[in-house]
């Protein structure tokens, strides 16, 4: 009798404890997909950006075509761009080509006083940070997801009901040198 | 590490403020007790108490926010005027992973100070005085700004609305509990009056004297703690403690502190807004931890 109890109170704690486990890796794996939506909200925002960033200089800026040529081409590689790993290169690419951009317009003192160009420069920082911070918060989940799928007894819950360790956000150590700008 | 430790400390905040809630109700029902004894009927005025703590509740529920703000003077942030507060409120919400930013709130007054309310991402408030916005630049601000949404991420908001509103009930019923002792006390004693009424009587009394002060020890001892807890979490969120660490900087050399602040908000605010005081009394009762050791805990990130 007693050991009936028992044996059915071990069973109902184990069952608790895979419930348990199985909804926080449920619960976090929401979390990465949801943080991987808002970083691609922004990088849309910016890719959406660029064509006004574009036009506002072309009028200032005659001299430097191969700038503003960089600029599309690293935006073109983003909005084809799939996977989380192209994405995270893509992206790397146009943050350095606009870094560029706004250097060279230290050099075109009409330009820097449009006001477009200000609210322009003010929006695109902005959503910059927005990445960088979006980022930032889906690493961090990605991390602690991956740990739990690796952890034990986490790791058997999500072997288990087959659960896959994300990709990081990571950018290349070759990516992150700046483009070169001829003046 | 660190972000296992967030989710640890918002599941204690809402079990703290569970506990919160459920210490008010004792005490709420035990004022109503001694209200209702007055009148020969103790359980009565313990399901009376009950009773209006539940709509209170709910009021608080709904309409908590709303009545901090305004009880701190805070006005909707203009998207012309405070676009880059606007900016940085939303960048950080993407940092701590809240679906929509709060709401942007601005304090047209000169003191330094800034404080966050609601009771959870999606329902809260971020404010800040025109002041502080003024003289900060902008990785400061996002120094403040993660601190304030971390206050939120936590949860500390949601326990100090409860705690706030909670305990201006306790203060405001134990005030109509002592004003009927004085004017009720006459009749009283035309009734036969046995032993056990008066000593009931007493603890009603102390209860009376003791539940605003109680109210008060408990809303502090909660916020201390949870300061330093922001102020780390604020730098997980901007990976750069220095921002706030000068910020607070700034804030300790102001000369005047915030006018037309209601006391019960205090502790809501990212620096004491009634000014501190040195001394032991003075550090039992501070709502805030010193600003010196906040800073020097900051540099050391």
């Amino acid at each position: 009798m007693i050991g009936t109890i028992i044996l059915i109170a071990v069973v109902v704690i184990i069952i608790g404890i895979i419930v348990g486990l199985y909804n926080s890796l449920v619960r976090l794996k929401n979390e990465v997909e949801n943080s991987w939506a808002q970083i691609d909200v922004q990088l849309k925002r910016r890719t959406d950006l660029i064509p006004n960033l574009i036009n506002t200089v072309k009028g200032y800026m005659k001299h430097e075509r191969e700038v503003l040529e960089n600029i599309t081409k690293a935006r073109s590689a983003l909005v084809k761009a799939d996977s989380v790993k192209e994405k995270a290169k893509a992206e790397n690419q146009l943050e350095n080509t606009l870094k560029s951009l706004f250097a060279v317009s230290e050099n075109y003192p009409q330009l820097k006083a449009n006001e477009n160009f200000m609210k322009l420069q003010e929006e695109l920082s902005s959503t910059e940070n927005k990445i960088a911070y979006a980022r930032q918060h889906y690493n961090d989940m990605v991390m602690y997801l991956n740990n739990k799928i690796e952890q034990f007894p986490s790791n058997m819950v999500a072997s288990m009901f087959s659960f896959k360790e994300k990709e990081l956000f990571e950018v290349d150590e070759k990516d992150r040198k700046p483009v070169k700008v001829n003046f | 590490m660190k972000v296992r430790s967030m989710f640890q400390e918002r599941r204690r905040n809402i079990i703290m403020s569970l506990i919160v809630m459920a210490l008010f109700l004792v005490l709420i029902a035990g004022l109503g007790a001694a209200l209702g004894l007055i009148y020969q009927n103790a359980w009565m005025g313990a399901i009376i108490a009950g009773v209006i703590f539940f709509i209170y509740f709910l009021i608080i529920q709904k309409a908590g926010k709303s009545a901090i703000l305004k009880m701190g003077g805070a006005i909707p942030a203009d998207p012309n005027k405070h676009q880059e507060l606007i900016n940085v409120v939303e960048e950080l919400s993407l940092a701590a992973g809240f679906k929509n930013p709060p709401k942007v709130y601005v304090i047209p007054q000169e003191g330094l100070n800034a404080f966050a309310t609601g009771t959870k991402p999606n329902e809260s408030a971020v404010a800040i005085t025109e002041g502080l916005l003024r003289r900060l630049n902008r990785t400061e601000l996002e120094g403040v700004i993660a601190h304030e949404l971390s206050h939120i991420k936590n949860r500390d908001s949601l326990v100090m609305l409860y705690a706030i509103m909670l305990s201006g009930v306790v203060v405001i019923l134990s005030r109509i509990l002592l004003r009927s002792f004085i004017w009720g006390g006459g009749r009283k004693s035309d009734n036969k009056n046995s032993g056990a009424g008066v000593i009931l009587m007493i603890i009603g009394l102390l209860l009376a004297i003791l539940a605003p002060i109680f109210a008060l020890l408990i809303r502090m001892a909660i916020s201390r703690h949870r300061e330093y807890v922001a102020d780390a979490n604020g730098a997980i969120l901007t990976r750069y403690p220095d921002g706030l660490a000068d910020a607070l900087e700034k804030i300790s050399k102001q000369e005047h502190t915030i006018k037309k602040v209601e006391p019960s908000v205090a502790p809501l605010f990212i620096e004491n807004p009634l000014g501190s005081k040195k001394g032991f009394l003075s550090n039992m009762f501070s709502t805030h931890p010193p600003i010196e050791e906040r800073i020097k805990r900051l540099r050391e990130m």
